[in-house]
């Protein structure tokens, strides 16, 4: 006797898989379609709510339209990165903290990938334009202030001559101390979610730059570490020569910490260790001075003592050029060796946020705490079992609008029904997301 | 507990510190050690190694099958650029498309029946005559592999037969992989109705069958009347047309693995352009694979032009090519008496695609990063 087959509630029918499907290529068109829209600077120039803040992120959203459904990854965080200061992101994997960098990269995987909704407001410097939409070049001037001419010259040193036969002088454009051409700058801030790619070309690797987890796959096997470094040189400064950028290459070598950089400036990746991997790219992150470095869990795959030595690296280079870090990592010990502020995130969601100290000694939000507690430590003994808080991060496909952690919460109380708690401000920087603060 | 335990701490530090600062080093004398500074430590290099290149050809060397191709191959070029000013140099006077207009003796022979003594026999009766241009000569000293049905040198027009051959076979399999890593690395790396669009004319070349497309496109050239010694130009250009597509399909498969590792994405975070990612990143990751389809391709193209020529579409009589010269064996007079016409030219396209394939596989066991040791 045939008996019906009884349908499985995790399976989609075909009819919702179909309604997914046609809401999502509906979507994607709209933010595709928004995206190639010509627009002018004005369109994504903003202003920033605090002037010590290098990087706002306010109410950011970035979903991924799959084909069970719209994966909110990242869903509404707001956190700002004060200027000069190490600002670490910490959660389970998962939950959003990778998405939140390439967000603000621009990296997002289009066209599943889009950032739908918020603002993401970096203060960057940006060229003045002349009327033809130029750029205005600085040149030297000498006491008296009268611009300082030279001989033109061609690319093998030789003087160039118009058809007179008289030597052509040209005005003399200033350098910066590593060698960049100077032209008028602004200070603008842009709001990154709205910029064309384009523009976002004129940040990347010059005002933002990124070091990423894994340093084995990172740089190009079949290029000497020397020339990746000096390819960058030459897209900051194109006036550099072949031997300037060479001797750039080896100078940022010695700077973060490669011994003998002028034999390790010809090594291919493969003849070098990990750590010199890691060495290298935080050196390719550092050739355009950025203002921000944003490090997706730098240390993740080395070993221990090659961490800390990264890890002091990047506090070393922070401090040495004022930039900002946006660290991601999941190892506690980490953030409270180096941040000096702490954003924890779960499942897209911000649930604590404030300075390193007030997280580590006053952790208000039980996911904070469980977090902390699940850490190993030298007191509770060789034979006691490591704490984990029960329980998975849920996924983040249709997510409701509600605490998402009561699930696995220890303290949980009838308080937590409803929709998502408001940001509870516990000191001017130290805010949680729990409803059992609600006063 | 703890605090007994924070207690001593300090003091234990303190002791070991004090034990380490009295057992300084010191050798048997009592003098302290020759402590090196950091940069004499790191200026030492305790080993060499070979650059990458130099590995590879190392691992190319090692195996007996690829230096034997290797050797087949600068033979034959040497044969092909170098034979024809050695062969004038030896007092040959013969080029590709000289007759020899000297006259010769030829004999030929027919069976007639007589009646000898009231007895009817069959007698087999030379007849000798001349003829005005020498004409199937045998190898001899002036002829060195005789000469062919019009009285031109076989050994002389082997020799250029086999620079169209070997011209053609690169210049096809250069033009090839410039058009399929062009075309292949942008359908790879943007994907989308690009993507779709490049892929399905691959599709399209790739269901036609090439033979027959082949042999269309050559009739076509017949019609426009082209003359015989550009032919080979448009020879290329077809060939081209018609291979590319193997090389694409393969190039943009290799790029789609490639582009999702995170080189090529740090490379996007530090602001370098698009076509600087392609073509100057991508690319040259790919190289090994390339090359070894070009070795593997050059045997393929050879046999498509020796193909060609031998159905009478490709390079046309007087002008030689190693497939032009199989096809006299047509005939079957020359087929089974004057060997000496196509088996030369057979044997030496069997030579070259052996050589590029045994290059080809040499090189493919060289580059295998798997393989590295």
């Amino acid at each position: 006797m045939k008996t019906k087959r009884e349908k499985n509630p995790n399976i989609l029918s075909l009819k919702e898989s179909r309604t997914i499907l046609r809401s999502n290529l509906a979507e994607m068109k709209k933010y595709e379609k928004a995206k190639r829209k010509k627009v002018t600077p004005e369109y994504f120039t903003t202003q920033l709510q605090d002037e010590n803040n290098i990087l706002e992120v306010e109410n950011l959203h970035t979903y991924f339209y799959t084909d069970s459904g719209v994966s909110k990854a990242v869903n509404g965080i707001t956190f700002s990165v004060p200027k000069d200061s190490i600002v670490g992101l910490v959660g389970e994997s998962g939950c959003g903290k990778s998405v939140t960098s390439l967000s603000i990269m621009q990296l997002v995987q289009a066209p599943q990938g889009q950032v739908t909704n918020g603002e993401i407001r970096f203060a960057t410097r940006d060229f003045v334009l002349d009327d033809k939409g130029k750029r205005i070049p600085i040149y030297v001037t000498d006491e008296e202030g009268n611009v300082v001419y030279a001989d033109k010259l061609d690319k093998k040193g030789n003087p160039v001559k118009d058809k007179n036969g008289n030597i052509v002088r040209v005005p003399v454009q200033a350098r910066a101390e590593d060698g960049i051409p100077l032209y008028e700058m602004k200070e603008v801030t842009y709001d990154i979610a709205k910029m064309p790619t384009e523009d976002m070309y004129r940040i990347r690797g010059k005002d933002i730059s990124m070091i990423f987890q894994e340093p084995m796959t990172s740089l190009n096997p079949v290029f000497t570490v020397g020339y990746q470094i000096e390819e960058v040189v030459h897209l900051i400064n194109p006036l550099a020569t072949k031997k300037e950028a060479h001797e750039r290459a080896i100078e940022m070598l010695s700077r973060v910490g490669i011994p003998m950089p002028e034999t390790i400036v010809n090594y291919y990746p493969h003849q070098l260790s990990g750590g010199m991997r890691q060495r290298v790219m935080i050196a390719i992150a550092l050739v355009g001075n950025p203002k921000l470095i944003i490090a997706d869990e730098p240390t993740t795959a080395l070993d221990v003592t090659i961490q800390s030595q990264i890890l002091h690296l990047i506090k070393e280079v922070q401090q040495q050029c004022h930039a900002s870090v946006v660290l991601i990592t999941h190892d506690l010990g980490v953030v409270a060796e180096t941040c000096d502020y702490v954003v924890v995130m779960y499942a897209g969601k911000i649930v604590e946020k404030g300075t390193v100290y007030e997280i580590f000694d006053n952790p208000l939000h039980p996911y904070t705490k469980g977090i902390q507690k699940a850490k190993p430590t030298f007191d509770t003994g060789v034979d006691a079992d490591l704490y984990s808080i029960p329980g998975v991060v849920p996924n983040p496909i249709n997510i409701p609008d509600e605490c998402l952690f009561k699930d696995r919460c220890g303290e949980r109380c009838a308080c937590c029904e409803g929709t998502y708690p408001e940001e509870i401000k516990v000191t001017a920087t130290h805010s949680v997301f729990c409803h059992k603060y609600k006063k | 507990m703890d605090s007994e335990k924070n207690n001593d701490t300090p003091e234990t530090l303190y002791t070991l510190q004090q034990e380490v600062q009295d057992n300084q080093p010191t050798t048997a004398q009592g003098d302290t050690l020759v402590q090196l500074s950091d940069e004499e430590v790191e200026q030492k290099v305790y080993y060499k190694e070979l650059t990458p290149t130099r590995m590879v050809l190392r691992r190319f060397f090692r195996s007996r099958l690829s230096v034997v191709g290797l050797i087949m191959i600068i033979a034959l070029f040497a044969f092909a650029f170098l034979g024809p000013p050695l062969f004038k140099m030896c007092g040959y006077g013969w080029g590709e498309v000289d007759v020899d207009r000297n006259p010769a003796q030829k004999r030929a022979g027919i069976w007639i029946e007589t009646e000898i003594n009231g007895e009817q026999v069959r007698v087999y009766q030379y007849q000798d005559y001349t003829v005005n241009t020498n004409i199937l000569a045998s190898p001899s000293k002036d002829h060195l592999l005789g000469t062919d049905e019009r009285g031109m040198d076989v050994f002389a027009r082997l020799m250029y037969g086999g620079r169209v051959s070997l011209t053609l076979g690169f210049v096809v399999v250069i033009l090839e992989t410039l058009l399929g890593v062009i075309l292949g690395g942008i359908s790879g790396y943007f994907g989308g109705w690009v993507d779709q669009v490049l892929m399905r004319i691959v599709d399209i070349l790739n269901c036609i069958p090439t033979l027959p497309l082949l042999l269309i496109a050559s009739v076509v050239i017949d019609s426009w009347g082209v003359p015989g010694s550009s032919r080979i130009y448009y020879l290329m250009i077809i060939l081209t047309v018609f291979g590319w597509s193997g090389t694409a399909r393969m190039v943009r498969g290799q790029i789609l693995y490639l582009r999702e590792q995170e080189y090529i994405v740090a490379c996007e975070v530090m602001g370098i352009p698009t076509w600087r990612r392609i073509f100057m990143h991508l690319i040259p990751n790919i190289m090994p694979q390339l090359i070894v389809s070009m070795t593997l391709g050059l045997g393929g193209i050879i046999l498509y032009e020796a193909t060609l020529s031998y159905l009478g579409l490709g390079i046309p009589i007087p002008y030689a090519a190693w497939g032009t010269m199989i096809s006299s064996s047509t005939d079957p007079i020359t087929m089974s008496y004057y060997p000496n016409l196509w088996i030369p030219a057979g044997l030496l396209i069997v030579i070259a695609v052996l050589g590029f394939n045994f290059v080809g596989d040499g090189l493919r066991d060289a580059m295998d990063p798997k393989a590295r040791k």
